[in-house]
């Protein structure tokens, strides 16, 4: 269980974490999703004891990672794959690890093969592609076969099947009972890895909730509706009419009009009402991806003080949100 | 080269599942300063740097000090002391040891393999002692058995002509000359370890060997003095009995050498503790 509580950092008069607190629960794989630069590896290196929070508290079972009993077997983790002497051999580089955290010597060759090393833990690790240089890492944090893992970014530089590989790896780890803390970028990953998501961006806390309730509440389900081709005016009534009653419309390039706020069969009866003819007519969920960029970009928005284009018209004060989500999820009422 | 087929088997063979809480069948022992000791050998045994730049400290010590010897043939007159013909080979040889002092710790800083050796062995105190400890006894233990060498050299070459020199001059020249470039290796370690940088460590450490001799010929009398007689390089010089001021002598140079490191390596220990990596 790793916890944190309030957790700060600050740069001078730049604030990379600010005010964190989030727990990750053993048993699942816990994403830990933000933009690039929006305190990720600095909260990890917090985490781990390597930098010192400017406030608050991070600990791992209750002890701050430095006052750890056991660090070495209790937590593995992999900050960065190109941290390894380019010219050990990826065999001394897992040694003097091993060694150096008091981990019997034949976890070496176990964790080799378990990143599919084997054949190559004679060669400098300088000579590894980037693929190799993460299972490499990977191998580091398995050596103490420990409960409490972290990975910084783990599928840079990998193929699909080794993206595929780690995915399964992290699912297996968290299945034994294992706490399994992962950050990435990309939340489509995150959407078939993790089964809990910490999301933050510029440093705070946005979203702390399982994926499917992150989903749930993130992403706004919408309706595509198209008119027959070249009535452009059918389309615009249809436009107005689904606004009064309360909808949002969005033409989009191909002519089809994007509607939020109206169930299906309302949408449907409304055309009919007013004579428009419908060639389509369909259901759509907006995927956990565009649900994060929104959350992330309104975040950043909020900061510069500049609305996006979008929800121009709406202005800030008057929606509990611009893009219309639900309020309660993020943003003030959390941080 | 694949992965190996999934799912993947990570913890130790015939693990059951254990609900709840996991608790690793690998039997769990203390780590302690050990532990470290065992990390940092394989560490600095597994990499090239080491083996050349301790090759180089040899070869110096050893090449130049043979030509040295070989020159002096026809020279030696009884009563010499030819242990001196070793101090150029070794003046230049220190750069070595202080090259892979450095490096021993920037290495890790530049890379960002220390994050990694701080994960697995958050006591970083330790981390830097083991260094420390180990770094020193492979350039005391080597450093002494290459000067060991060439005094074994030049005695067989000079020595029929120039007599046996006293066991003093001995003791000071093989272990003192070891132990020099121990110390000065640790206080390159500490300076890497306060830099983080490797070569701006390496080029502070040459400053610190070459320059207060060259700034003592331009200060006044007294700092002048000072500068010349406790430099690296008039210690190295009377550790192979060329003493500027024959009142000192070798041994208490040295241990002004070792003083400056004791307080070097402090600071470091103090600046690794406490700040972010």
């Amino acid at each position: 269980m790793i916890e944190a509580r309030g957790l700060t950092k600050r740069y001078g008069p730049h604030t990379a974490v600010d005010q964190l607190t989030f727990q990750v629960r053993p048993g699942v794989v816990t994403g830990f999703l933000g933009p690039n630069g929006s305190g990720k590896s600095t909260t990890m290196r917090m985490i781990l004891g390597l930098d010192d929070p400017t406030s608050g508290t991070v600990t791992i079972g209750g002890y701050p990672y430095r006052r750890l009993p056991n660090a070495g077997r209790t937590v593995g983790a992999l900050l960065d794959a190109k941290a390894v002497h380019g010219g050990r051999s990826a065999r001394s580089h897992l040694l003097s690890l091993a060694q150096l955290a008091g981990v019997p010597r034949q976890r070496v060759d176990h964790v080799l093969d378990v990143v599919g090393l084997r054949d190559v833990a004679r060669r400098r690790a300088g000579e590894f592609s980037l693929g190799m240089g993460q299972r490499l890492g990977i191998a580091g944090a398995l050596l103490g076969d420990p409960e409490v893992l972290l990975f910084d970014e783990p599928v840079n530089g990998l193929d699909p099947e080794g993206i595929l590989w780690v995915r399964t790896l992290m699912k297996g780890l968290a299945a034994e009972g294992r706490t399994v803390f992962v950050s990435s970028h990309l939340m489509s990953e995150m959407a078939l890895t993790a089964d809990h998501l910490v999301v933050i961006g510029q440093g705070r806390l946005l979203a702390d909730m399982g994926v499917r309730e992150f989903l749930d509440r993130h992403s706004t389900g919408f309706a595509r509706v198209r008119t027959p081709d070249g009535a452009g005016e059918q389309r615009r009534l249809l436009a107005k009419v689904l606004t009064d009653a309360g909808a949002r419309t969005e033409p989009e390039p191909d002519g089809a009009l994007k509607v939020s706020g109206l169930p299906l069969p309302r949408i449907s009866d409304l055309a009919h009402q007013h004579d428009v003819r419908l060639h389509e007519l369909s259901p759509h969920q907006a995927s956990l991806e565009e649900a994060y960029m929104r959350l992330t970009q309104s975040e950043v928005t909020y900061r510069s003080g500049v609305p996006a284009a979008g929800a121009a018209e709406e202005p800030w004060g008057t929606a509990p949100h611009p893009y219309g989500t639900a309020p309660g999820g993020f943003g003030e009422s959390e941080v | 080269m694949s992965f190996p087929a999934s799912p993947p088997q990570v913890p130790a063979q015939g693990a059951a599942p254990v609900p709840g809480r996991f608790v690793s069948p690998v039997p769990v022992q203390r780590a302690h300063l050990g532990h470290a000791l065992a990390a940092e050998w394989t560490k600095i045994r597994s990499v090239r740097s080491t083996v050349w730049t301790l090759l180089l400290m040899a070869g110096f010590i050893l090449g130049v000090g043979g030509i040295a010897v070989l020159y002096s043939r026809g020279s030696t007159k009884p009563g010499d002391d030819f242990l001196s013909l070793g101090f150029g080979g070794f003046l230049i040889g220190q750069i070595s040891v202080i090259a892979l002092g450095v490096l021993t710790i920037s290495s890790e800083y530049g890379t960002g393999l220390i994050r990694t050796t701080l994960t697995a062995c958050p006591q970083r105190l330790r981390m830097l002692t083991a260094k420390a400890l180990v770094f020193f006894a492979l350039v005391l233990t080597l450093g002494t058995g290459t000067i060991a060498l060439f005094v074994l050299l030049a005695s067989a070459v000079l020595g029929g002509t120039a007599g046996a020199p006293p066991t003093g001059t001995l003791v000071r020249t093989v272990l003192g000359g070891g132990l020099y470039l121990a110390v000065i290796g640790l206080m390159s370690l500490a300076v890497g370890a306060l830099l983080r940088h490797s070569a701006g460590a390496i080029a502070t450490m040459i400053g610190f060997v070459l320059l207060p001799i060259i700034l003592g010929l331009f200060a006044g009398d007294r700092i002048g003095r000072f500068l010349i007689e406790y430099s690296p390089v008039s210690i190295s010089a009377a550790i192979f009995g060329e003493a500027l001021d024959p009142s000192t002598n070798g041994w208490q140079l040295l241990g002004v050498l070792t003083l400056i490191t004791a307080v070097l390596l402090t600071a470091a220990g103090v600046a690794v503790a406490r700040r972010d990596v």
